[in-house]
């Protein structure tokens, strides 16, 4: 079974690794981040209604839905600002 | 045209020559005009080939976004095997526009040109012209004008007789200004509520029952047919100011003006002359106070600014707002600039499609703000979160709907501010804004 | 059975369908069947003639009963509560029995700047309505406000059911209304 390839991201700081296709908001959680939101569950498809997830991607233009976008190599993401 | 005033010599008529003419509305009268040699010509060409006439002749999305079309369609990639369509964008909502109109109850036969020519460059064997339901007079012309291309041979399986297939049909729809956005409108056609879905994937990748989609004005379309007649530098040509805009802009004038209508000039046309000259000026014993020159989601202009602007994507910038959709809406000094502000607020609040929280709750909000400061109630506080509000619908939502609220009430107060500090202090106001208002 | 009111506008008090004991008379037989037959063939998936469908029906009832939601649903192959949610989204869909002329004042901005708060006025004085979205008593005219319906330069833009008319002033009012057969 081919493995997937893993991503590395800075979110809040903290260096990650998490399989390609992995959603911000998931990758936080390995992280042991919690970014408030409301209409994501893992069980049901990405909805990315509330907004509530929205983060900070640096040098991205607008605030990113973190349960909706998916995770970029050296990625650097700030949540509490 | 001027349309409904006779023609005014400083116009560019590409689209509008035969607006108000009954005999351009049949095919035979639109062939005896000239109709149907650029589908002609189309249907001859490579698809590629097309696509790089209307890359190169610099046309942009007139729906608002000032997208280059050109770029637009080579997004669809050939030889994938997945069904492409072409959605044409006729659900003209924005408040103050009623170009697309006029296109298409004057000159269906051109929209019906413009979209076999760009599905057949984007490789899309079937058409869906999205109506919105209120166009009455719209719809009966499309669907006149789709049914007599079909039985011409001009439609279907064996396009003038190519062997290709351009399936053209007109959808009505049903009362909903968010399905004149590309996303929220691909889902109505599928038959669902109106909700604008998150990019990406964009329409290209996965647009109109997930397959690739490309999604255009009528504006847009309808121009398409004579830019492949004359050439791309013929198109290039008409800019007045800079290359980046060319070409000619229908704007739909109404408001406190002489002479409302549908205007067309070419690109970098002096805005002064247009709402002075072509537009015949304010009304006896008014004065012009402000200017919102691009449908209701674009910043409204002072006199002073739309003075110096010049028409096309860059000017407006410069001077403090967008072209948008072109969609004039003229104010002048007998209007109070908190109740227009007020009902466009309360325009989108109707409108939201109710997604995003800061959309949903943000536009209910402001529409009761503003209110409160229309009638008499409004405090110092009111303009301070009035702005809050804005700045955290812009720029965090789905779509743009949300951004476009924001839009009007933050430039009013900036711009303004003293109509709404007037209101909240309720100091007496002037004699003929008291009258009116 | 109270109907849910559409957004807006009060519900008038009217026996609903289910609660007098009719039997419902299916819309899709006949030729408005072959007409949705032709539509299906337009499309790919049988969703996408939902609103088409819908279009077909209010203009054989009138209005877009539960029971109507229900065979859309049926023919369709989508749910009644499905329906239900397309139906209500989209403002020109009417939930429930409305006067024989359905009068749609345009008062956003660029027309209410030219004076389409007095047309509005006009029509709920000259139809004897009581107030917006209230049927009048003699049950001909249903009155509201609708957002812009692009027909901005020439103000005031009304609908009288299927029908457009432009450059309504509140002097023209009386003359439209008696020419309604």
């Amino acid at each position: 079974m081919a493995e997937r390839k893993m991503v590395n991201l800075t979110i809040e700081g903290r260096p990650v690794s998490v399989p390609e296709g992995t959603s911000i908001l998931e990758a936080a959680k390995v992280a042991g981040i919690l970014i408030p939101h409301y209409c994501y569950h893992p069980g049901l498809p990405i909805a990315g209604v509330c907004r509530m997830c929205l983060v900070e991607v640096e040098k991205a233009p607008k605030l990113a839905p973190s349960c909706a976008t998916t995770v970029a190599e050296g990625q650097v993401v700030r949540v509490h600002t | 045209m001027g349309y409904p005033h006779p023609l005014h010599e400083r116009e560019t008529p590409l689209l509008s020559r035969y607006f108000g003419d009954p005999e351009a509305r049949s095919l035979d009268g639109w062939k005896s005009r000239g109709g149907y040699k650029g589908l002609e010509q189309a249907l001859g060409m490579a698809q590629a080939d097309i696509t790089n006439v209307v890359k190169d002749s610099g046309l942009r999305g007139r729906g608002g976004a000032g997208f280059p079309t050109g770029l637009k369609w080579s997004f669809m990639k050939p030889g994938d095997g997945k069904p492409h369509y072409l959605c044409c964008n006729a659900d003209e909502s924005e408040p103050g526009t009623f170009k697309d109109r006029e296109v298409m109850r004057w000159t269906p036969h051109a929209l019906v040109e413009g979209c076999a020519i760009a599905a057949y460059a984007i490789g899309a064997e079937t058409t869906y012209i999205y109506i919105r339901g209120e166009f009455t007079e719209p719809l009966l012309w499309m669907n006149r004008a789709v049914e007599e291309a079909y039985a011409d041979g001009i439609l279907g399986a064996n396009a003038m007789g190519t062997g290709k297939r351009i399936d053209m049909h007109v959808h009505k729809g049903a009362g909903a200004y968010i399905c004149g956005e590309e996303t929220a409108l691909m889902e109505s056609l599928e038959g669902r509520r109106g909700n604008p879905r998150i990019k990406p994937p964009f329409p290209a990748v996965s647009g109109v029952f997930g397959m690739p989609t490309t999604i255009n004005n009528v504006e847009t379309l309808a121009a398409v047919p004579q830019i492949l007649l004359q050439g791309a530098d013929w198109y290039k040509k008409m800019s007045l100011s800079n290359p980046k805009s060319t070409g000619t802009k229908l704007y739909s004038v109404c408001g406190n003006v002489k002479k409302p209508g549908t205007y067309e000039v070419v690109m970098g046309f002096p805005f002064k002359d247009f709402l002075y000259d072509l537009c015949g000026g304010p009304l006896d014993g008014r004065k012009f106070k402000a200017v919102i020159p691009g449908g209701a989601s674009v910043p409204i202009q002072t006199m002073a600014e739309a003075e110096a602007t010049l028409m096309d994507y860059e000017g407006f910038v410069a001077q403090g707002t967008m072209l948008g959709s072109g969609g004039v809406i003229v104010i002048d000094d007998a209007q109070s600039m908190v109740r227009v502000i007020a009902r466009i607020a309360r325009f989108f609040a109707h409108e939201s499609c109710a997604q995003c929280t800061q959309c949903r709750e943000g536009t209910a909000w402001t529409t009761k703000i503003l209110e409160r400061i229309r009638d008499g109630h409004g405090t110092m506080e009111d303009l301070d979160t009035l702005i809050e509000i804005g700045e955290n619908m812009t720029g965090t939502t789905i779509c743009v709907l949300s951004d476009s609220c924001a839009v009007p009430v933050i430039s009013g107060i900036k711009k303004f501010r003293s109509e709404f500090e007037s209101l909240i202090q309720g100091r007496r106001v002037h004699p003929v804004l008291e009258a009116v208002a | 059975m109270k109907q849910v009111p559409a957004a807006g506008y009060p519900v008038p008090e009217v026996a609903s369908h289910n609660s007098s004991g009719q039997l419902y008379v299916p819309v899709f037989t006949g030729t408005s069947r072959e007409e949705l037959d032709t539509l299906l063939g337009r499309y790919p998936t049988k969703m996408a003639a939902l609103l088409p469908a819908l279009w077909i029906v209010q203009r054989e009832r009138g209005w877009v009963s539960d029971d109507a939601m229900a065979e859309v649903a049926d023919v369709l192959e989508l749910t009644p509560a499905y329906v239900k949610g397309v139906v209500t989204f989209y403002t020109m869909y009417h939930q429930h029995p409305v006067g024989k002329y359905f009068i749609q004042v345009c008062t956003t901005s660029p027309c209410g700047i030219c004076g389409a708060d007095d047309v509005v006025r006009a029509f709920l004085q000259h139809t004897r309505s009581s107030d917006l979205g209230v049927t009048s008593a003699d049950g001909r005219y249903t009155v509201i406000e609708v957002e812009c319906l692009g027909a901005c330069g020439f103000p005031t833009p009304v609908m009288i059911n299927e029908e457009f008319i432009e450059s309504v002033t509140p002097g023209k009012v009386p003359d439209l209304l008696a020419r309604l057969p």
